[in-house]
């Protein structure tokens, strides 16, 4: 409705409180769960808390982690990447093929599968934004090949073992801290950065939140959308190649839930479903508490089944409590 | 289903079907209805006629029950409703028929028409060949013989409207609404319409029709209503008004002090349209746009005053002929356009205007992020100060640009798009509907603002239904109708009435007002 409401001018200060309130309420939401739980499980359990667990609590979180990273950028340009999980498996079972099956040196194998990973993004961006199909069928499209595609890799079974260099890297640390989890560290700052002060992080919320408005505004609609495709792909090959050096070998059913995990990662961290609105500060939240439940779990002995019951359950919680505001 | 003959025989003789006396409605600030009253018999056809904005539509939903009135009381079949909603709306035997049909095209024309009483055989499930059987009947009621069966889809617009009457039929609608239901209508097509309504007239029902197409309230109307500025200024048989006066009626008003000092003199051509033509929806179309100009679009609902501003930023698909920007082809994509100092400002501020859920640095900042880059980074302190300084210059509040710009009322928001531009120092700023769903404060600052754009060399489009804002701002007004550009005025020349005379196609005063809309059209000026 276009009724206009010439409101009172009182409060301005209050105005701007009140819309920082609303629009960072999810991401404070989420980090009080957080808190709550890390004091929680602190107290009731003294393995939860020993340094060296909550260590592993942040690297359990990286997989997880780089796959959101991916999906809050395609979220929040307006589309949906459903085919991120099957990326991770078919570059991680790939890679591991040919680590033990060519004479390709293995950092070069890693650097393609990366490339990789951002040229089936680039096929999904390229699909969405020119036949102007709907993302969801696209990539649902996509993550049916690529599950076929990694059955043909593997056979089926698990791969060879994968260089002990490549475990080493898993396990490398400086100091206490494994070093994967400093890098996953600077990989959130520059991922916040560039989706908050440049100008390529600008248009994707534009994008997202009206592609007339981003059109009106100069900005190439479809190379944005097409490049959250690209970077939701890169991320999930680093997600697959870092599970694969946690393993060891390629394992036909790495990978299996990511999509799922990830948007219910990136829609709990606030990011909207819609498009346009959100914080990957939000997304980082949720990761974390999704690793952190997990962790908690694990130590209860709470079965893997039940632990999806309870991301399930999480979900519906979530949007209990986000229900989508009704514009005026 | 309807009561059919329950509420007919409610109805006593010489009481109106509906009447509404003392009613106002105000939204916010902005008085849309004031102390309307109104009377509709039984078996007359009521036209209802006004500019936009004089509270033609905030009638037909207070009518429907959509909105409840403020005060004065709606009187149906003599039964006073002080809280009307949709459902009594409809109990009561009123009907709507909207300018958007609310059809389902994938369902049939009989699913369509008895939607929400599907007959039903024993078993429970509906019964196709009853519905099919009944919805026949209705619409042969109203002289038509569309296949029940055919899906909504394959209809013509024409008879998908018939199929929109027929599901008041349906339900047994004493009380017609029609609002604009010929716009999307031509030459055998009104007619076929004109005779469905007199059926339903002598049918013994009253009829509310609203049309912009001043020739047929004269053809098929018995009375005419006329609205300005939310107040009803007359109402008479159709029979004592000629054009002339209708026009008067409808236009006349005090002209307040809304607008600011102009100062023209414009320069060398920037923007011209040759020849331009959409397929449907704009033909032929020339006109050139000089440095400095503000130049106004004016013509009736579906004219092609916004096709025209779309096709110029690239939003619309030209088939034929080319707009040039300072001599050379203009941009043919709204991101291209923009970047070459084309821009436009949508009509539809909500969903092309703004990003609702945004704050107002960043919807000021959007076009202009490459200015705000430090190092190739956003810098979030440049970005705060270019923010402040635009709604300082422009205006705006609240002047704090973290709030969110959804908090804001129409006025302010629509400021904040308009200095988005500003901020661009474009070369030609398109315009539609600026001052929509605007109140009369905020207006005067928009105005007051498209001058100082002009002042500053940009040449201004505007397209526009209020033709006191065409009047007040613009140096030369076009005038189209019908997808056709058919007059040009100056603004010394240009009046409310010749406009409308023009958008209305009545014509000068050669052109009769029976004449059909293929006459009027030839012996149109070019």
């Amino acid at each position: 409705m276009s009724l206009t409401l010439e409101r009172p001018v009182v409060g301005e200060r209050r105005a701007e409180t009140v819309s920082a309130v609303r629009r960072h309420g999810a991401v404070l939401f989420i980090y009080s769960l957080v808190v709550i739980l890390l004091i929680a499980a602190s107290a009731v359990s003294s393995d939860f808390r020993q340094p060296s667990n909550l260590i592993d609590v942040l690297r359990q979180s990286i997989v997880l982690g780089l796959v959101t990273i991916g999906q809050t950028y395609v979220l929040l340009a307006g589309g949906i990447d459903m085919s991120v999980g099957m990326t991770s498996r078919v570059v991680a079972l790939g890679t591991a093929v040919a680590m033990s099956h060519t004479l390709i040196h293995p950092y070069v194998l890693i650097l393609l599968g990366l490339i990789g990973g951002g040229l089936i993004g680039f096929l999904n961006g390229r699909l969405i934004t020119g036949l102007g199909a709907a993302p969801f069928i696209v990539t649902l499209g996509m993550m049916g090949a690529l599950a076929g595609t990694a059955l043909a890799i593997s056979g089926g079974g698990p791969t060879d073992a994968v260089p002990d260099f490549f475990l080493a890297a898993y396990d490398a640390s400086m100091g206490p801290i494994p070093v994967a989890v400093l890098v996953m560290a600077v990989i959130w700052l520059v991922a916040w950065f560039v989706l908050s002060r440049t100008r390529f992080g600008r248009n994707i919320y534009a994008v997202g939140g009206s592609t007339a408005v981003a059109r009106l505004a100069a900005i190439d609609v479809r190379r944005t959308q097409t490049s959250t495709y690209v970077i939701a792909g890169v991320l999930s090959a680093a997600a697959g190649l870092f599970l694969l050096a946690r393993s060891g070998v390629g394992d036909p059913s790495l990978g299996g839930n990511l999509e799922f995990q990830s948007i219910v990662a990136a829609a709990i961290g606030g990011i909207s479903l819609y498009g346009g609105r959100g914080s990957l500060v939000g997304s980082l939240g949720a990761v974390l508490l999704v690793s952190l439940s997990s962790n908690v779990m694990n130590m209860l002995h709470v079965s893997a089944y039940y632990q999806d019951l309870a991301l399930g359950v999480i979900v519906l919680l979530g949007v209990a409590v986000y229900r989508p505001r009704r514009s005026m | 289903m309807g009561s059919s003959d329950a509420t007919a025989a409610a109805v006593r003789p010489g009481e109106p079907l509906l009447r509404l006396a003392g009613v106002s409605k105000a939204f916010g600030g902005v008085q849309a209805l004031s102390d309307i009253s109104f009377e509709l018999a039984a078996g007359e056809i009521h036209a209802l006629a006004g500019e936009n904005g004089a509270g033609k539509s905030t009638f037909v939903k207070l009518v429907a029950g959509v909105y409840p009135p403020d005060a004065g009381s709606v009187v149906l079949n003599g039964e006073e409703h002080a809280r009307l909603t949709p459902k009594l709306a409809r109990q009561a035997g009123i009907a709507v028929v909207h300018q958007e049909f609310n059809l389902l095209p994938e369902l049939s024309v009989g699913e369509n028409i008895l939607l929400g009483a599907l007959p039903r055989d024993r078993w429970k499930t509906v019964s196709a060949k009853r519905t099919q059987r009944t919805a026949a009947e209705l619409l042969a009621r109203l002289g038509s013989t569309i296949d029940p069966r055919r899906l909504v889809r394959e209809l013509t617009v024409a008879q998908q409207q018939l199929v929109e009457i027929a599901k008041a039929l349906a339900v047994d609608a004493r009380i017609i609404l029609l609002d604009e239901p010929s716009t999307v209508l031509s030459g055998d097509e009104l007619d076929v319409l004109h005779a469905v309504l007199r059926r339903l007239r002598d049918d013994g029902r009253g009829l509310i029709y609203i049309s912009h197409r001043l020739n047929e309230v004269f053809a098929l109307a018995d009375r005419v209503t006329v609205f300005k500025d939310g107040r009803h200024v007359s109402t008479c048989d159709t029979s004592e008004l000629d054009h002339d006066e209708l026009i008067r009626r409808m236009v006349g008003r005090p002209l307040v002090e809304l607008f600011p000092q102009r100062h023209p003199s414009p320069g060398q051509p920037v923007l011209e349209v040759d020849n331009v033509s959409v397929p449907g929806k704009l033909f032929d179309v020339s006109f050139s746009l000089r440095q400095g100009e503000i130049v106004g679009l004016a013509g009736l609902g579906g004219s092609g005053r916004t096709t025209i501003a779309r096709a110029i930023v690239g939003l619309e698909r030209v088939a034929a002929g080319h707009i040039s920007l300072d001599g050379a082809p203009a941009p043919r994509s709204p991101a291209a356009c923009a970047r070459a100092g084309l821009v436009m400002v949508p009509e539809d501020r909500k969903t092309h205007g703004i990003l609702a859920e945004h704050s107002v640095a960043f919807n000021l900042s959007l076009p202009s992020l490459q200015r705000l880059l430090r190092h190739r980074f956003l810098s979030p302190r440049a970005e705060k100060v270019m923010a402040d300084r635009l709604i300082k210059e422009f205006g705006i509040r609240p002047p704090t640009p973290g709030t969110d710009i959804r908090r804001l009322s129409g006025g302010n928001q629509q400021k904040v798009v308009l200095a988005r531009w500003l901020a661009q120092s474009p070369k030609v700023v398109v315009l539609d509907e600026p001052t929509r769903g605007v109140d009369v404060g905020a207006k005067a600052e928009i105005y007051a603002l498209v001058e100082r754009l002009r002042e500053t060399g940009v040449s201004v489009l505007l397209a526009s239904s209020e033709l006191p804002e065409i009047l007040g701002t613009c140096d030369r007004v076009l005038v189209l109708h019908e997808g056709q550009l058919v007059a040009e005025m100056d603004r010394a020349t240009a009046t409310e009435e010749a406009i409308m005379r023009a958008a209305t196609n009545s014509g000068s005063a050669t052109v009769s007002a029976g004449a059909s809309d293929d006459d009027a059209r030839d012996s149109a000026c070019r």
